[in-house]
């Protein structure tokens, strides 16, 4: 009889523990409002509080404008983006954090991150604050993280960063080289804090890390808590966008963050120049293309990925957004046959984005069609034709052209080199590569 | 006689006095290895930097955030620290939870999961990487893991529970009982493993075999709470469970009724070890072989048995997570790879030692 008191006893107290366990995992993990004034800053082209005037820039004309608003009594809530340092109110203190921001001075500035920070798939904006100017940091490095550094002249700043085998060869002498950035491991969307010898917490206090750097995705950096309460800020960018309100903010943020604006400025100019082209190209024709996106060996993707988008932006039509896939954004095509299914979904592409050498090296390609394209081949109605693998290291709109370049007859190859060979030109250091000499696009036929 | 009778006190003062030295030697051990764990890990710490961290925050000079020693104090205190809690938390848990089933169930083979709650764990935990689906709702990362695992493996103690009217609850019954609810779980997670991805599985691989890494502060306390009720229940039962390793009818005979206790330990032991395995994954070596290493040293009697191989326990865990840190590889090698690595051979070389039979 004593042994059933007890019994039940523990049961009770698993039950309570349980309970208390669930009740504070959700409690803890509410998102806050961290998209406020997210509206606000949709127009402007670097997200930032203090930029009143929606440009790429902090510069006088921001502090003119709040300098009025204040004179006329206007308040931060008439004016949220006016609220440069978020203590909500306007007033002296805004301009003198932005003159500081001007003249390059130690200060913590008020912007927005590009996070999917409700995990629903979708980029979000979240408000944070950062520790201005950045002159250490640390990133995961994805091929579209190392590229977007790389043309913002990013470089010397990177003390770490975590990075997997597909990486290019294209920076051996820099991010590769393991005596200027460290290797904080082979994964390209986490870094550990504090674990074994290979996280990042050493680095980070011998190299006065204040940043850590990495993707609106929510894949990358699910510890990101670890870091800010290290008093690491986390810093978050779309860096495969193929939409020009977030390639510019990307890049201003950048730019002003790393003190090289005049930079972010260059690239920003160039990259609406060619998506400017591309959108001509792909309007021009008035050409239904209906094709799906690979990024992943015999996986599609689906819903809002970078993948789809990047086919989206030259006006193709994602054959599968018909189905229902819920809110995952890949699909594994041998656990869903019916995407072969010709009733269902026609295509007449499909499109393999991937990261292998690129500037440096050349493929192995006939591995490269034994993995991504065979299994696919056995069920498509088209089997290997119209089947191409497209490298991913390379300037997001390099790698729009040449998808364009498939789909589109005004347009060819050569035309993309063009597009390509100008970002090299422009800014790849000391780099003298002749795009059309290498293969960025394959067939698999 | 008087000499007879003061010679058996003396022996029985030295058989104590043994047993008490090893559980003294084990603990001393685990506060050795516990200052060790501070000052090892990424950050670069000298064993007196960590051990001062240690004790000032203890006693309660927390440096400014300004100051030139507070990222180190964050990483002490709130890495290292917990870290090392709950290694000696889970250490202690699993092995008395090891000891005690091997007792109850009167087999060498029994240890914490005997019950199904580690395949249950990894079907729950495995529901909400690769599914996303979480019992505390969508969008909770971690904690939904946490809770999946949680829930998913009481099933198979509430199964052997409901179903224990239905068969006779001997300890080979229960095991196979056990046994059969395991691979039920392990087919449905290895279906759930061979659709997805390489990345996911190898998340899942690590909570497979246990890794300390993301142990915070949130989740020493109700490891630890359950931890202790169980131990603070278990501990005045080792006489009880002394009787159990005679036939059920020799102890029925003497006021035990060995089914209705077996019973009681199985769900305390189970409990213990769920609430380990949902925040570390599946820890295994300990449970099974730390009981047997305490056996072959001191005997069979529970009433050492259980502390000792509590402070065995704790110490090897905390060994083993000390020197999976110190390895210099990528990030730390999972925990439960390197119990089995090092605990092994150890156990092996006792067993080809051992003369007398403890089974």
């Amino acid at each position: 009889m004593a042994m059933n008191k007890n019994t039940k006893i523990i049961i009770a107290v698993v039950v309570v523990l349980a309970i208390v366990v669930v009740v504070a995992a959700v409690f803890l993990m509410q998102p806050q409002d961290v998209t406020k004034d997210a509206k606000e800053m949709e127009t402007s082209e670097l997200k930032m509080y203090g930029n009143i005037n929606g440009d790429g820039f902090i510069d006088d004309k921001d502090t003119k404008i709040i300098k009025g608003l204040i004179d006329q009594g206007k308040t931060a809530k008439d004016y949220p983006l006016a609220d440069a340092n978020q203590d909500g109110k306007l007033s002296q203190e805004d301009i003198d954090l932005l003159n500081k921001v001007i003249k390059g001075e130690s200060c913590t500035i008020w912007h927005m991150n590009l996070h999917d920070y409700n995990e629903d798939g979708i980029m979000d904006y979240e408000k944070v604050s950062t520790k201005f100017p950045i002159s250490s940091m640390i990133c995961t490095g994805s091929s579209n993280t190392f590229m977007m550094l790389y043309m913002a002249g990013i470089i010397d700043e990177v003390k770490g960063a975590s990075y997997g085998s597909t990486v290019d060869n294209l920076y051996n002498d820099c991010y590769k080289d393991t005596t200027k950035t460290v290797k904080l491991g082979t994964s390209s969307t986490k870094i550990d804090f504090e674990d074994g010898k290979g996280a990042a917490s050493d680095l980070i206090k011998k190299e006065n890390v204040t940043a850590v750097l990495s993707d609106w995705n929510r894949t990358y950096l699910t510890n990101e808590k670890d870091f800010e309460n290290a008093g690491v800020d986390v810093i978050r960018f779309a860096a495969a966008s193929t939409e020009i309100d977030v390639i510019a903010h990307d890049y201003y943020m950048l730019g002003l963050l790393f003190q090289k604006q005049d930079r972010a400025k260059e690239v920003v100019a160039y990259m609406k120049e060619v998506l400017d082209k591309i959108e001509q190209a792909s309007t021009k024709e008035n050409k239904a293309i209906s094709a799906v996106v690979s990024s992943m060996t015999n996986y599609y993707s689906v819903g809002d990925s970078d993948y789809t988008a990047l086919l989206k932006s030259v006006h193709g039509k994602n054959a599968l957004d018909s189905g229902n896939w819920g809110t995952t954004t890949s699909i594994k095509v041998l656990d869903n046959l019916d995407v072969f299914n010709t009733d269902k979904y026609r295509y007449d592409y499909v499109v393999h984005l991937r990261a292998y050498n690129g500037y440096t090296a050349e493929a192995d390609m006939a591995k490269l069609y034994n993995d991504y394209t065979k299994t696919i081949a056995e069920y498509w109605e088209h089997g290997t034709n119209g089947q191409y693998i497209v490298n991913g290291n390379m300037p997001i709109p390099a790698r729009m052209a040449y998808v364009a370049s498939l789909f589109y007859d005004g347009v060819d190859k050569k035309w993309a080199d063009e597009i390509h060979q100008g970002f090299v030109d422009k800014f790849f250091k000391n780099k003298n590569f002749k795009v059309s000499d290498l293969t960025f696009v394959y067939p698999a036929e | 006689m008087a000499s007879s009778v003061e010679e058996l006190k003396q022996e029985y003062g030295r058989y104590t006095f043994r047993k008490i030295l090893f559980i003294i030697i084990c603990i001393c051990l685990t506060v050795t290895m516990f200052w060790l764990s501070l000052a090892v890990g990424t950050r670069q710490l000298s064993l007196e930097e960590s051990l001062n961290l240690f004790i000032n925050h203890l006693m309660g000079n927390i440096p400014d955030h300004d100051s030139n020693i507070w990222y180190d104090d964050n990483i002490v205190w709130n890495y290292r620290v917990p870290r090392a809690l709950f290694a000696i938390t889970a250490g202690a848990g699993l092995s008395v939870a090891g000891a005690v089933m091997q007792g109850v169930m009167k087999n060498p083979l029994a240890d914490p999961y005997t019950t199904g709650v580690s395949s249950g764990a990894l079907l729950g935990a495995s529901i909400a990487i690769v599914l996303g689906f979480s019992l505390g709702g969508s969008g909770i990362a971690g904690a939904g893991v946490v809770i999946n695992a949680i829930v998913f493996a009481m099933l198979p103690v509430v199964a052997i529970v409901a179903m224990g009217p239905f068969f006779r609850k001997s300890p080979a019954s229960l095991i196979l009982a056990g046994v059969a609810v395991s691979y039920a779980f392990s087919s449905l997670t290895s279906l759930l493993l061979v659709t997805t991805d390489s990345s996911t599985l190898a998340t899942v691989y690590h909570w497979q075999v246990g890794t300390l890494t993301e142990v915070s502060w949130e989740s020493i306390p109700p490891v630890l709470a359950v931890q202790v009720v169980g131990l603070a229940i278990l501990f005045p039962l080792a006489n009880k469970i002394n009787l159990m390793a005679l036939d059920d009818k020799d102890a029925k005979s003497m006021g035990l009724d060995s089914e209705k206790l077996r019973m009681v330990c199985l769900v305390i032991l189970s409990v213990m070890a769920a609430i380990i395995i949902c925040y570390v994954g599946v820890i295994g070596f300990v449970g099974l072989v730390i009981p047997h290493m305490v056996r072959i040293v001191l005997g069979s009697d529970n009433k050492y048995l259980i502390p000792a191989s509590a402070a065995l326990g704790a110490a090897f865990l905390l060994t083993c997570d000390v020197i999976s840190r110190s390895i210099d590889v990528s990030s730390s090698i999972p925990v439960g790879v390197v119990t089995s690595f090092i605990g092994a051979p150890i156990f092996l070389a006792l067993i080809i030692r051992e003369k007398k039979n403890v089974w």
